[in-house]
């Protein structure tokens, strides 16, 4: 069915995916497959015109998958095709069954548009936690620095290369990166912490280390609270 | 004071239980006479802090990743691994129903777990065969009815060894809205769940299902609709 379509221009095929939307909604038989060779144009081709048409065609779908309350409507249905295109790539089209799929997934793009700035803002929230614990506080113009060195993932991954075994990466991830319980860890590794006790232990040796490391101090703590001084002091 | 009064005194992991909110007296004990260890849970405090701000949630997929996964799109080991991710982290779990979600309402599957809204299908009685079948040759074919709608299932044999395919079919008896592609449909088990959408030929299919007695859950017109005792065998 798609290389029949694959010879329709993209303005032919958007007319036809219309049709295709209009006998779906009235569960009118019809010749399908134009508006999944509109998204495979527009994905394994990338095609913009195809594109375009994408949005043309599904903007208001996509608005009523909204909450009624969402203010920025636009950019959410702009960041969520950006999202699509982003994380499918012609491999990934390879296995969406039809359109159906496609618009399932095209859904869950337009929510996590949501879920992205409900991450963000946790992130951030943490990230000033840790600034307001800088004594003597920060400047208000290190404090950005500070934000900065916090999300950077070279910081991360320099944790994660300091941990000495499975154990150690085990509850580093669970509880410091997850925020799981030491009781809920326990729940779920009983064999490499039979008591909440193990996790507080490998814990303690963690933060002990981590927190005489000199790198580290220099990446989030140290530098900062170092050109916090001088800043002051001028 | 560079070293605590008493090394021998505590354990290691008691002072980080004492961080972390475990009253003990032994620890306000220790601590009423050792100035190290009491600048060793302040700087505890503060490591912690900074670290959870620094790794908050760096391992866990993104929403888009999350979201193949939910619709199975991703390679096989990949799936495997988010699937490990998220049997461990509560964030992803729950992110997992938002990116389900239609508007504000709570998704297909939070309604189903909870029972609110849901439409249970009736099963219609088997069609009398004119032929006996061949045992094994004709897939078992479920008809469910529930308002304005008939649903199809099937399980047939899938590509793995002892796996099954459960598929299923919407025969809507008027006009729907919204149109049937991208209609999301739920194979449960438990408290375990796998998603699927309707496909434009209104067929949908979910594949390499373990033995097992399932129910499959769909909207319908803006509710809810159950079909249970699929049975895979």
């Amino acid at each position: 069915m798609v290389s029949m379509h694959a010879q329709l221009s993209v303005s032919e095929l958007a007319e036809r995916c219309q049709k295709e939307n209009a006998n779906f909604q009235a569960n009118k038989p019809g010749p399908m497959g134009f508006c999944f060779e509109l998204f495979r144009r527009a994905v394994v081709e990338k095609s913009q015109e195809a594109w375009k048409a994408v949005y043309t065609l599904y903007r208001s779908r996509m608005l009523q998958w909204l909450s009624e309350s969402s203010c920025n409507a636009e950019d959410v249905v702009h960041g969520a095709l950006e999202k699509f295109l982003n994380a499918v790539d012609p491999e990934t089209f390879a296995c969406f069954a039809g359109i159906g799929t496609v618009l399932a997934y095209l859904k869950r793009c337009v929510n996590s548009v949501r879920v992205d700035r409900q991450r963000k803002a946790a992130r951030e929230r943490l990230a000033f936690e840790a600034i307001r614990m800088n004594d003597p506080p920060l400047s208000s113009s290190l404090e950005q620095a500070a934000f900065d060195s916090i999300v950077n993932r070279e910081c991360s991954e320099y944790i994660y290369a300091r941990l000495k075994d499975e154990q150690e990466r085990l509850v580093v991830r669970l509880n410091l990166e997850q925020a799981l319980k030491p009781a809920e860890i326990v729940l779920l590794h009983p064999g490499e912490f039979p008591t909440v006790r193990d996790v507080y232990r490998v814990r303690e040796r963690v933060i002990r280390r981590l927190s005489q490391d000199p790198v580290l101090q220099n990446m989030v703590g140290d530098r900062l609270v170092s050109e916090n001084a001088s800043e002051t002091r001028l | 004071m560079s070293e605590c009064v008493d090394p021998l005194e505590l354990d290691e992991g008691e002072l980080m239980a004492y961080v972390d909110g475990q009253e003990s007296e032994k620890v306000r004990t220790h601590l009423a006479r050792c100035p190290y260890c009491v600048a060793q849970v302040a700087a505890y405090r503060h490591t912690e802090v900074l670290l959870r701000a620094v790794l908050h949630r760096v391992s866990c997929p993104t929403p888009e990743r999350l979201g193949l996964y939910q619709l199975n799109l991703l390679p096989t080991r990949e799936q495997l691994i988010v699937a490990r991710h998220v049997r461990e982290c509560p964030h992803c779990a729950r992110e997992l129903e938002e990116l389900a979600r239609v508007g504000s309402r709570p998704s297909l599957l939070e309604r189903l777990h909870r029972a609110v809204d849901v439409v249970e299908a009736v099963l219609l009685p088997a069609p009398r065969l004119q032929v006996a079948p061949l045992r094994g040759t004709i897939p078992a074919l479920q008809r469910f009815r529930a308002e304005r709608l008939d649903v199809h299932i099937s399980v047939q044999p899938g590509h793995a060894q002892g796996a099954r395919t459960v598929m299923g079919r919407l025969v809507p008896h008027d006009e729907i809205t919204p149109p049937i592609p991208g209609i999301e449909v739920w194979l449960i088990r438990d408290d375990r769940a796998w998603a699927a959408a309707v496909e434009a030929s209104g067929v949908f299919s979910f594949e390499e299902v373990a033995p097992g007695e399932y129910a499959v859950g769909l909207e319908w017109d803006g509710q809810a609709v159950l079909m249970e005792g699929i049975k895979v065998e």
